[in-house]
């Protein structure tokens, strides 16, 4: 099972029983960039190659990439910095690296600082130019923002629902 | 007034071709799953994802889906922001994230400072420190209850000895995150772990820079019980 030595914060994903994470290509990786599904129930996994005609992101570092679901499905979102332009591709079906569709190009968004995370709802977070936190509606097309400003590059941003059931201590 | 009932048409309507038209709409709307198992039962449909006008409806309607969709974990979002050299929390709700709250929050390892965050499951988020004192840690917690538990060593990391250290010139172990997820079965979280052992051994005098390397590691999930 491939396994990743620069796992980046989004690059890993959870839904319905089934751990995704993003592997790049190094030594004991020949396969190269691929996608890596674990089933937590069976302990079975399946490598989903990704071509560079899908993304190249993993050609040209260094990337921001983030892995997500998108209306059930595994969305890979790159951010390529030259054109400051996002890309969005899915996937059909596990394993099958021809099932890949580019689905579409963002951008360009020339007052991205630094991408952050894909939110809930197909959000795309990132650091404007200006400092404040704002988001990408993919729906609606506009850039909102969220009301806070940051001078720390490091600020990270995750889903949530709050629950109030406790975990065994 | 009463609504006089329509009256049936006289002739049946037998043709049960459905217009193309009307069929790539309802394709437009399936989940890509299914979409592609679709494309299989007809040749016209076999070729729909290099049609340009088909993937602008499939595009319009995905991303409008998505926005309603029970996969979200969640309707909030969490942003972990650095103030003054301190951690903070905040908690976004709403349509447009437009309520916010500061949460009580300080840094759960205690020590040293450094540690990503990764996603949350059922309102537990996962946090870890690649290397801390030679060895991988991962943090559960809820900010909501403020309850916190920290995951035990994995075997692989405990199996290196302070003799160990001592007998080796250099004895390194990177833990690197790999997911967070949850088993539906057996009701447990699971946490996946990549533990890399390193040892260099005693150089040897001929060849000052050469070292032996031993490699181990693990897909490790750590359960925690049920909830």
């Amino acid at each position: 099972m491939p396994f990743s030595d620069d796992c980046t914060q989004g690059t890993q994903v959870y839904m319905d029983g089934v751990s995704h994470w993003l592997c790049e290509k190094h030594e004991d990786n020949p396969i190269g960039p691929c996608l890596v599904s674990f089933y937590l129930t069976n302990e079975v996994s399946f490598t989903t190659p990704i071509p560079s005609d899908v993304d190249d992101c993993f050609d040209v570092g260094p990337e921001w990439i983030n892995l997500v679901v998108l209306n059930g499905s595994i969305a890979l979102i790159s951010y390529h910095e030259e054109t400051t332009t996002f890309r969005v591709s899915i996937l059909g079906q596990l394993g099958f690296q021809e099932s890949w569709i580019k689905l579409f190009m963002v951008g360009p968004l020339p007052c991205v600082e630094r991408p952050i995370r894909v939110g809930i709802k197909g959000g795309i977070f990132f650091i404007r130019k200006d400092k404040e936190i704002a988001w990408f509606d993919l729906s609606t097309q506009m850039i909102e923002e969220l009301g806070y400003t940051t001078e720390n590059l490091h600020c990270r941003i995750i889903n949530y629902k709050e629950s109030i059931l406790p975990f065994e201590e | 007034m009463e609504q006089k009932p329509v009256a049936a048409p006289d002739e049946k309507v037998s043709n049960t071709y459905i217009p193309d038209d009307i069929a790539f709409s309802i394709l437009s709307k399936l989940p890509l799953k299914s979409f592609k198992r679709f494309e299989c039962v007809r040749k016209s449909w076999s070729l729909l994802s290099e049609n340009y006008h088909f993937m602008n409806m499939f595009r319009k309607d995905l991303v409008s889906n998505s926005h309603r969709c029970s996969y979200e974990e969640g309707s909030s979002l969490h942003l972990f922001a650095i103030e003054h050299h301190k951690r903070a929390l905040y908690y976004y709700s709403g349509e447009r994230f437009e309520n916010k709250i500061k949460l009580d929050f300080s840094n759960p390892f205690q020590t040293y400072d450094y540690f990503r965050i990764y996603g949350s499951i059922n309102g537990t988020v996962c946090l870890h420190q690649d290397e801390y004192d030679s060895y991988g840690r991962t943090i559960l917690c809820n900010p909501t209850t403020q309850t916190i538990k920290l995951l035990p060593t994995s075997e692989d990391e405990l199996s290196i000895t302070n003799e160990d250290k001592e007998n080796f010139v250099d004895v390194d172990i990177i833990s690197r995150f790999h997911g967070f997820g949850y088993d539906h079965v057996t009701n447990d979280y699971n946490v996946i772990r990549y533990v890399k052992v390193l040892i260099e051994q005693e150089p040897l005098c001929d060849y000052p820079d050469d070292f032996e390397e031993t490699l181990s590691y693990q897909f490790g999930d750590i359960i925690l019980g049920p909830l």
